[in-house]
């Protein structure tokens, strides 16, 4: 095993016809898109809530977040359950994605950490961008996608 | 004489005639009426007048003076002999008078004065002698009558007796009266009978001489006129019966040569019309035999488009037929069509379902290979089965989704089939009807082939009849050009000034009159086939038949 060069396992995503890519240990599930309660005076990039087993799960509308243009649900459309890191403990909430693709395996080394891409998204929460065949994969680091204030509303409704 | 009327002439004929007759007549009459009062004075003045004086010189004689001598002689008695005397006294009285009432010549007025004064002295004697009867004194009676009585009476038997003879003398002078008045009227008599024959005899001469003449005169011109002579001329006509005569013969002559100019003018145009009539009819009966012929062509044509049109119907009614089959059928394809669509639509549905559990089942794979991901190398080999579940996901996804399109497209495709078929329907059914009208129009089109045919058959006879016809109508034409030629010749028998055709005019009566009853004959066959063309001919040959009599008279 320890031949084999070091590698990740990613949950790859369409958004915008772009394909993402998330680490696998940060997901907990993958989920089909169900009716969202909507949250009074939230923030525009939180979609709402939905019940998960119980417990209430704050829906990220990733559109929105990222800043692009708004689309209906597809029958596609499904929310990713992340596991999110705040510094202090972890925090569980649901990306909205267009689609989901599949599992895929991408070394670390295919991994390019590029500064250019900060001229189309913020830098700090791309970890790079994965090869795969002729494919670009854009890594997420899904810990920095949320700054600390969105997080407290976050964990607000938790 | 010519300017007095005939009938004027012949009234003063008879009056002239009339006049003398009664002139005569009336002449015998008034002599007759001379003789007849002669006699009448004979009679009433004379032989009447003998019977009263014989009477009166009777009764003086035998009553007065018999009856006298009788009483004297004592015959009788002196009553009856007074009566006897008184009856006689009364009859001279009354005869006497009657006489007295008669006509008197002069010389017996005196006489008959003389008489009657004698007669009244005689009176006074009776009556002295019926006053002696009645004395019954015999003697008296006797010396009375010797000395009184005789002398008193004589004397009136005298004068009587002269009366007696003068009315015989005075009828002796009637009769010689009479005598001269007959021979003088017998003589003048005689002399007018012969003078009224005279007069009458001259004047009924002069008159029928007159008229002789101007009935001569006209006989001549008829008889120039009955031998054809138009040239004779008619100057002097007079203002006579025979004079207008003439003077209407005079226009007859002219309007006769007006209209034999034009009888002679129209049959020379006869004859040339006919002989054109004769070629146009021989053209036209050739033009009707090619007619005919042509007639026969199209009706075979005619036929033969019949049978065309027959087999256009059938072929019209077959199609006719399978329009409608079509159509229904096309009607079921309809329904087939809008039912395998609706399998479609329901096979989309299920197909959905599939997709639906291709997703859950990607879904699930996923996160299985999240699971098998996050447990590191002891989730190796479930992530292994957990992306082949995924790929066979994704296979069934794709797959349902290429049958959801194939099966869209097919709902699309079979809708539009539908549709065209829906559309094609009423444009098969509109064929059909058409095609039905197309059928429709054949049957009409061979009926109305039929009725052509026929017309045609009956084209074909009226052509043959008109080629006859023709034919006929050529001969008849020659027969009319040859009757024009006989009109002509007839014609000639006239002679004017206008054509100067005296030669031929002066063809002798003989050559034409065995003509005459062939051409009449001719003439009234050809009126019953022709009559317009030949009356013309006949009326001419009629006014032949009475100068022809004529002829013969003369």
């Amino acid at each position: 095993m320890s031949m084999i060069p070091p590698t990740e396992s990613y949950l790859t995503f369409n958004l915008d016809n772009e394909l993402f890519g998330i680490n696998v240990s940060k997901v907990l599930e993958i989920l089909e898109v169900k009716p969202i309660t909507k949250v009074p005076k939230s923030p525009s990039f939180m979609r709402g809530v939905i019940n998960l087993r119980g417990n209430i799960l704050p829906v990220i509308d990733t559109r929105n977040k990222f800043c692009m243009a708004q689309q209906a649900f597809t029958i596609d459309t499904c929310i990713i359950v992340l596991n999110i890191n705040t510094g202090k403990d972890s925090l569980l909430v649901g990306a909205l994605v267009d689609s989901v693709q599949k599992v895929i395996d991408i070394a670390a080394e295919s991994i390019q950490h590029s500064q250019s891409m900060g001229a189309i998204y913020r830098e700090d929460f791309i970890y790079g961008i994965g090869k795969v065949a002729e494919d670009f994969i854009m890594i997420l680091d899904v810990d920095k996608v949320f700054s600390a204030e969105e997080l407290s509303v976050l964990e607000a409704d938790n | 004489m010519k300017n007095i009327k005939i009938s004027t002439k012949l009234f003063v004929m008879v009056f002239l005639t009339s006049f003398g007759l009664v002139a005569i007549g009336l002449y015998g009459l008034g002599n007759l009426s001379t003789i007849n009062a002669s006699l009448e004075t004979v009679y009433k003045d004379r032989v009447i007048c003998l019977k009263q004086l014989r009477v009166v010189s009777v009764m003086y004689n035998a009553n007065v003076l018999g009856t006298t001598e009788k009483v004297r002689n004592g015959m009788i008695d002196f009553k009856t002999g007074k009566r006897n005397i008184l009856k006689a006294q009364e009859e001279i009285k009354n005869t006497w008078k009657a006489y007295g009432a008669t006509y008197f010549v002069p010389e017996e007025k005196k006489l008959f004065t003389q008489t009657d004064e004698l007669m009244r002295n005689s009176d006074e004697a009776i009556e002295s002698l019926l006053a002696i009867i009645d004395k019954e004194d015999k003697e008296a009676l006797g010396v009375f009558t010797i000395n009184e009585l005789y002398s008193k009476i004589d004397p009136i038997t005298k004068k009587l007796t002269e009366l007696i003879d003068m009315q015989l003398s005075i009828a002796e002078a009637e009769y010689n009266k009479g005598q001269t008045t007959y021979s003088t009227a017998k003589i003048s008599t005689y002399a007018i009978i012969l003078s009224g024959i005279a007069i009458s005899l001259l004047i009924s001469l002069l008159i029928i001489r007159s008229i002789k003449r101007a009935i001569t005169n006209a006989s001549v011109v008829v008889s120039k006129l009955s031998e054809g002579d138009l040239t004779v001329e008619i100057n002097d006509t007079g203002k006579d019966e025979i004079g207008y005569l003439l003077a209407d013969l005079k226009k007859m002559i002219v309007k006769f040569k007006n209209v034999i100019s034009y009888v002679s003018n129209a049959s020379d145009h006869i004859v040339a019309a006919s002989q054109e009539l004769t070629s146009s009819s021989q053209q036209m009966s050739e033009g009707a035999t090619e007619q005919a012929a042509a007639t026969e062509q199209v009706s075979s044509s005619m036929e033969e488009m019949v049978a065309n049109v027959q087999h256009n119907t059938d072929n019209a009614q077959q199609t006719e037929k399978i329009a409608l089959k079509a159509s229904e059928d096309a009607i079921e394809g309809s329904v087939a069509v809008n039912q395998a669509g609706i399998s479609m639509k329901s096979i989309a549905n299920k197909i959905t379902i599939i997709t639906d559990i291709a997703r859950q089942t990607n879904i699930l794979a996923l996160n299985a290979a999240v699971e098998a991901a996050r447990a590191g190398e002891q989730g190796r080999g479930f992530a292994v089965v957990a992306a082949e579940v995924r790929k066979l996901a994704e296979k069934s996804q794709m797959a349902a989704i290429e049958i959801n399109e194939l099966s869209q497209s097919s709902v699309s495709i079979a809708e539009r089939s539908g549709k065209l078929l829906d559309q094609i329907v009423p444009n098969i059914k509109h064929t059909a009807k058409l095609v039905e009208e197309i059928s429709a129009s054949s049957l009409e089109q061979n009926l109305g082939a039929g009725q052509i045919n026929n017309a045609l058959q009956q084209l074909n006879q009226v052509t043959q009849q008109n080629a006859a016809t023709s034919e006929e109508m050529a001969a008849s034409a020659e027969e009319l050009s040859s009757q024009a030629d006989q009109l002509k010749e007839i014609i000639s028998f006239f002679r004017f000034e206008e054509l100067g055709k005296h030669e031929i005019a002066s063809a002798p009566k003989s050559s034409y009159l065995p003509h005459k009853n062939g051409s009449v004959k001719k003439n009234k066959t050809a009126y019953k086939l022709k009559p317009n063309g030949v009356s013309l001919t006949n009326g001419v040959s009629l006014n032949m038949d009475g100068l022809d009599d004529d002829y013969e008279k003369f």
